[in-house]
């Protein structure tokens, strides 16, 4: 068996001492985390941002603890979500420092062409807190399991499932108001 | 409109560019590079440790005396077959690579050396650091684990051992470079002896180590060690530093070269096992030593003690 055969997880357990294997994992899921920081902050800063993450990650990997399901994937948007958020601070003026968000909305505008969908999305997310909005993008957007999208949040996975399932009736509520003809 | 259905509208964004991908992976590569060196870098401190701590609790007692014997004497007694013409070809390969050694040579006042040996024809397992200062004229600094529990040991001006004699940094510096002058010059300088070429192979090997020799000297004598008969490609070797070399031996010793670069990186005595093992991690010039330690009572000089 070569590393290549190697489940996330184990790779996870090697990258302390042997930094190389992360090669692997980025092999495996750049795609998927640089679809997660577009989706987020748009494909121009998603490219730069794609290599920040992973080499966050080479410094990372020696606190990894890869969640259960052995996918390395809520590590790695762990860190993206970081990434972006750093990046978002970066770009406001000093007096919204207090507001920095985990999605860039002009990005998410400029990505989405229909405006009716830019307006849903908001009102949607605006219905929720911040914990609840990426808890909730992680499993819709993501693909992540709710426990998985918890791990991510520092959340327990009957908290996480818990959360997700008032945060979408909370969401879909905001949306049904909004157009109530197109229910 | 149905949350699901929106959340699905949303979420397809563009793949990533082969050329993103790429690029970013570039910068992964470096940094896990970086990060790879410090791991292999905290493994030799660590084992540096652990080794120390061996040494001195295993040398607590042991007495040198101020006349130290640098580098252990042995009755090379194998003989091996005919030399081979690879043999030949990697030493005339090294010696090629060793006459463009250029950087890094010049009239410092000391030649610093760092190595780690190994003793178990005698001394066990344990592995011993050794890093020596050699002066030209003045007092040279020797702080070896295995002699006086790694205590900073002053020594004489440089002698470098061959044949009988020993010669000092002028004399090295005055060493002919045309391999068969050499040669001969080296031959005559081997007192009786059961086996000249056995003599002539371990005289090159100490002066190719813990040695100031000029890269036109280092050519002549691997030029020297080609021109034995009995020298045998052992082959590719990793040396115990971790480093890739070619191995060449002639009875029981054996020597790791660099073909590359023509630096000498092991030596090793094979007596159906390893009885002795000296593996040379660097070596250079120093503009400055250590302090030297006071002269030990009734002692004149660091030679004469």
């Amino acid at each position: 068996m070569t590393d290549n055969d190697l489940p996330d997880d184990e790779l996870l357990a090697l990258a302390a001492t042997r930094p190389d294997v992360l090669g692997i994992i980025y092999e495996r899921h750049a795609p998927a985390v640089y679809r997660f920081l577009a989706r987020r902050v748009g494909p121009a800063p998603a490219e730069d941002l794609l290599g920040e993450v992973f080499e966050a990650a080479v410094a990372a990997r020696v606190r990894v603890h890869p969640h259960p399901s052995g996918s390395a994937l809520p590590w790695l948007y762990g860190i993206a979500t970081n990434v972006v958020r750093s990046h978002l601070r970066r770009r406001r003026t000093a007096t919204a420092l207090a507001d920095v968000d985990i999605v860039d909305w002009d990005a998410v505008d400029a990505r989405l062409d229909a405006g009716s969908r830019r307006t849903d999305l908001r009102v949607v997310l605006d219905a929720l807190g911040e914990t609840d909005r990426e808890l909730l993008l992680l499993v819709a957007w993501d693909g992540l399991s709710p426990a998985e999208a918890g791990q991510v949040l520092g959340l327990s996975g009957v908290a996480a499932r818990s959360r997700l399932h008032r945060a979408r009736a909370r969401a879909q509520a905001a949306l049904d108001q909004t157009s109530p003809a197109a229910r | 409109m149905d949350l699901d259905t929106l959340l699905r509208e949303t979420r397809d964004v563009p793949d990533a560019s082969p050329a993103v991908l790429s690029t970013a992976r570039a910068g992964l590569d470096a940094s896990t590079g970086a990060a790879s060196l410090r791991v292999a870098a905290t493994r030799r401190a660590l084992d540096r440790r652990r080794k120390r701590r061996v040494v001195l609790g295993a040398l607590v007692g042991v007495a040198a005396s101020a006349a130290l014997v640098l580098a252990p004497t042995f009755d090379l007694l194998g003989r091996g077959p005919g030399g081979t013409a690879s043999a030949t070809e990697t030493l005339l390969r090294a010696a090629e690579a060793a006459g463009d050694q250029q950087e890094a040579w010049t009239d410092a006042p000391y030649w610093h050396s760092v190595s780690e040996y190994q003793d178990p024809g005698g001394r066990g397992d344990t592995v011993y650091e050794r890093e020596i200062w050699l002066s030209r004229d003045g007092v040279g600094i020797l702080v070896d684990q295995g002699v006086k529990d790694g205590e900073t040991v002053g020594l004489g001006p440089a002698r470098f051992p061959a044949g009988e004699g020993a010669l000092t940094w002028d004399e090295l510096d005055a060493l002919p470079t045309d391999p068969v002058v050499l040669d001969e010059q080296l031959r005559a300088g081997i007192g009786e002896t059961h086996d000249e070429d056995d003599a002539l192979f371990v005289m090159v090997g100490d002066l190719l180590r813990e040695s100031p020799a000029s890269p036109e000297l280092r050519r002549a004598l691997w030029e020297v060690t080609a021109r034995i008969p009995g020298i045998t490609l052992v082959g590719d070797v990793t040396d115990a530093a971790g480093r890739p070399g070619v191995a060449v031996a002639r009875g029981i010793q054996q020597y790791v070269l660099d073909p590359e670069d023509g630096r000498f990186l092991e030596e090793t005595l094979d007596q159906g096992e390893t009885v002795y093992r000296s593996t040379l991690i660097e070596q250079g010039p120093a503009e400055t030593a250590p302090a030297a330690p006071p002269l030990p009572d009734g002692c004149t000089s660091y030679s004469y003690c």
